[in-house]
């Protein structure tokens, strides 16, 4: 046997990320499951509340600009974040639309941080439509955004996609909108 | 004297081992089959090929080749942190740990994308696709994890691994391997090539094990990374002796043992310079002596184109020898002739007339009319300064320095026939044997088989090739071919007198001019035995 040939192995190349979230590659590996005509009528994650709740936090007291953590909920939206700039020195904070902004005591969380500028607040929104219009039978249930839950892909939105079985699956997706894995339940 | 011709004999060896060399050396040129035993029982081979991103992100393939169509469940693992998992093309799930399992065919190929294994440093880039758990390799973080663990199947056994890494620079990649062996790189692919960046490699994967790579490459392959503290040599040592425990060596890629293309061009080229003048020269000479017989008539003396019985030119005997050559037969001296042309003109003088015991005189005052006569005279003198008186007797006319004055006469008469522009130096005859032996030289240093035969035709070579030119070295210009031309048929007439044949030295005084020009051609040769110091060297 020989060394290889010039141009005898290919060279692969880069995936791109869509302007259309929804055709995304890795959604491929997202099927929607038979759920016997049984509809998931659990609210979805409220992607939608982002922008408004992450004004409502920079509008704040505090006005943070580092976070550990992003959760979007069907009827909330809560943050971690780091107080004045002291590592470690973490406030819990949740936005309720129509409700004033609930702010917890200062707790010790060294979780790694992540700056609030990184965060693109129509992302998320775009990222459930692109997976709604994948999975019909299905919701994006949870959206969470903090390190732990990256798992080894560094800091990657956490999404969990649900039908009327249960789970379907988690899809990461990067700040910029790459879709970069799908986990199926 | 004249030469002129090469050996036949000699040229033909000559020409058959260079070419055996050349032809050597051009076997010898590519790369050397890596072989290898003990072939694992289902797995054809795997070819790991990437490409590394500015940001220093690896797009990866990772293509298994089974022996058979029979489906194979595959487990994957991939390195943590992949992304964009596909198998054939086609994205696939898989946990958050990067496991998938999928049945595959014949040939299947897993692809992702990798970031964050490339660090920067200011004098190069670290990419690392290797990691210890605890003590062994963690073969997911590698380039692809031990396929005999995780594809049925496939038996215990080596394979062989093909890589390609596309990265700016990929001239200045080195890798190490661990789990690979035997391993040889190549970027030969030229700035043109269709795999301009890319670094290639091949490997034998023993056991079909894990597979693992560090590789340094330059730190312009990754502008997009920050530059990180130290080093990368400090970085690869880390590594290495994070790895340790694991037992396993680091394997870098040999060159591969063949010959250089440069030196089998170069000795086509010499070789096709050396058979090129050889062929021109048989060529040269069939048409030179064709040339010879029909060469116009010198116009010196006007009679010898009418009558063929007088001499053509004036050319004095001893060159007259000279640019004959071997062209005529017969016991012939060009200082026997000179000796009996200054007989002629009493420069000299014979006593006795006893072919066996004569006498030989050259007086005091006794000078040549040429060069070569004056260096005859000196000869005959013994080099005695002044000149003196001396008398030689036969047989013994030449004494004990019949020897050295053969060799300086010799001498004297090329410097005659050079000065009188009948002879040149024939350069290219004078090059043959540099040529020879530098081809020998070239085949040793650019070769890597056959070297004992390049070392045979190093020293046989030169002295075939001396063989071969050795009557060319000097050869005749065309003033000289003419007049060889013309003397050769004034010695076949000369031949015809058999008066000639048995004339004695001092007959000169009845022959005249005549008796000198038939010693030189060939026609006198009981003069020629009674005066020439060495008749077999026709001097």
């Amino acid at each position: 046997m020989h060394a290889p040939a010039p141009g005898a192995i290919p060279i692969p190349t880069f995936q791109t990320v869509p302007d259309d979230l929804s055709r995304s590659p890795q959604l491929q590996a997202l099927q929607p499951r038979d759920t016997a005509g049984i509809q998931f009528d659990d609210d979805g994650a409220a992607a939608d509340l982002l922008p408004a709740a992450l004004a409502a936090l920079e509008a704040s007291d505090d006005a943070p600009k580092k976070l550990s953590r992003i959760a979007i909920y069907a009827e909330s939206v809560d943050f971690t974040y780091e107080q004045n700039g002291i590592n470690g020195r973490s406030v819990s904070a949740i936005y309720r639309p129509g409700e004033a902004m609930y702010f917890g005591d200062p707790t010790f969380d060294d979780s790694p941080t992540f700056a609030i500028d990184a965060i693109d607040p129509d992302m998320p929104a775009k990222l459930l439509d692109a997976i709604e219009q994948h999975v019909p039978n299905g919701k994006v249930t949870n959206i969470d955004l903090n390190v732990s839950s990256s798992y080894g892909f560094g800091l990657a939105w956490n999404i969990e996609v649900s039908d009327a079985r249960g789970t379907l699956a988690t899809v990461f997706a990067d700040l910029d909108g790459a879709i970069i894995a799908v986990e199926e339940s | 004297m004249s030469g002129g011709q090469i050996r036949r004999v000699p040229a033909l060896i000559l020409i058959a081992l260079l070419a055996v060399l050349t032809l050597r050396a051009w076997l010898d040129v590519g790369d050397e089959p890596l072989t290898y035993s003990n072939k694992a029982d289902g797995l054809v081979s795997t070819t790991w090929a990437a490409s590394v991103s500015t940001q220093g992100r690896l797009a990866v393939d990772v293509r298994y080749e089974f022996s058979n169509d029979d489906e194979h469940t595959l487990n994957i693992r991939t390195p943590e942190g992949s992304r964009y998992l596909s198998v054939n093309g086609m994205p696939i799930s898989a946990s958050v740990w990067s496991d998938a399992t999928v049945t595959a065919g014949s040939s299947t190929t897993v692809s992702y994308e990798l970031p964050g294994r490339v660090t920067r440093y200011r004098d190069g880039a670290l990419l690392r696709l290797v990691r210890i758990n605890d003590t062994s390799i963690d073969g997911d973080e590698g380039l692809f994890p031990c396929p005999r663990c995780y594809i049925d199947g496939i038996g215990y056994g080596n394979s062989p691994v093909y890589g390609a890494l596309a990265v700016p620079g990929a001239d200045a990649v080195r890798f190490e391997f661990l789990g690979l062996s035997s391993v040889r790189s190549s970027t030969d692919s030229g700035p043109d090539g269709p795999d301009r960046d890319v670094v290639r490699f091949v490997g034998i994967n023993s056991g079909t094990e894990d597979v693992a790579m560090v590789a340094v490459l330059p730190s312009e392959a990754v502008p997009d990374l920050a530059i990180g503290d130290g080093t990368v040599a400090q970085a690869l040592a880390e590594v290495k002796a994070a790895m340790k425990p694991s037992g396993e060596h680091f394997h870098s890629p040999h060159r591969p043992v063949h010959g250089e293309r440069w030196a089998a061009l170069i000795l086509t080229i010499l070789l096709g310079a050396i058979v090129a003048w050889i062929v021109a020269r048989l060529i040269w000479s069939a048409g030179s002596r064709a040339a010879q017989r029909a060469a116009a008539p010198l116009t010196e003396v006007p009679h010898f184109a009418d009558v063929r019985s007088v001499r053509p030119t004036n050319l004095e005997p001893a060159l007259a020898g000279a640019v004959v050559g071997d062209a005529v037969k017969g016991d012939r001296s060009v200082v026997a002739a000179t000796i009996v042309e200054l007989a002629r003109r009493n420069v000299v003088e014979f006593t006795g007339n006893d072919s066996r015991r004569f006498t030989l005189i050259v007086p005091a005052g006794a000078t040549g009319a040429t060069p070569f006569e004056q260096a005859v005279i000196d000869s005959l003198r013994l080099g005695d300064d002044p000149p003196v008186r001396v008398e030689r007797t036969s047989p013994h006319l030449w004494g004990e320095h019949a020897d050295e004055a053969t060799k300086v006469l010799r001498r004297a008469l090329i410097k005659a026939a050079l000065r009188e522009k009948l002879l040149r130096v024939n350069v290219p005859a004078l090059l043959l044997v540099p040529l020879t032996i530098a081809m020998g030289v070239i085949a040793i240093t650019g070769t890597t088989g056959g070297v004992k035969f390049a070392w045979f035709v190093t020293i046989v070579g030169p002295l075939l090739a001396l063989a071969t030119v050795g009557p060319s070295t000097l050869v005749l210009t065309a003033a000289g071919r003419a007049e060889q031309a013309h003397w050769v048929e004034y010695a076949t007439w000369l031949h015809t007198n058999e008066h000639l044949a048995h004339a004695e030295p001092w007959a000169v005084a009845n022959y005249g001019p005549v008796l000198a020009y038939a010693a030189a051609l060939g026609a006198a040769p009981e003069v020629v035995r009674c005066l020439s110091p060495d008749r077999r060297q026709k001097t």
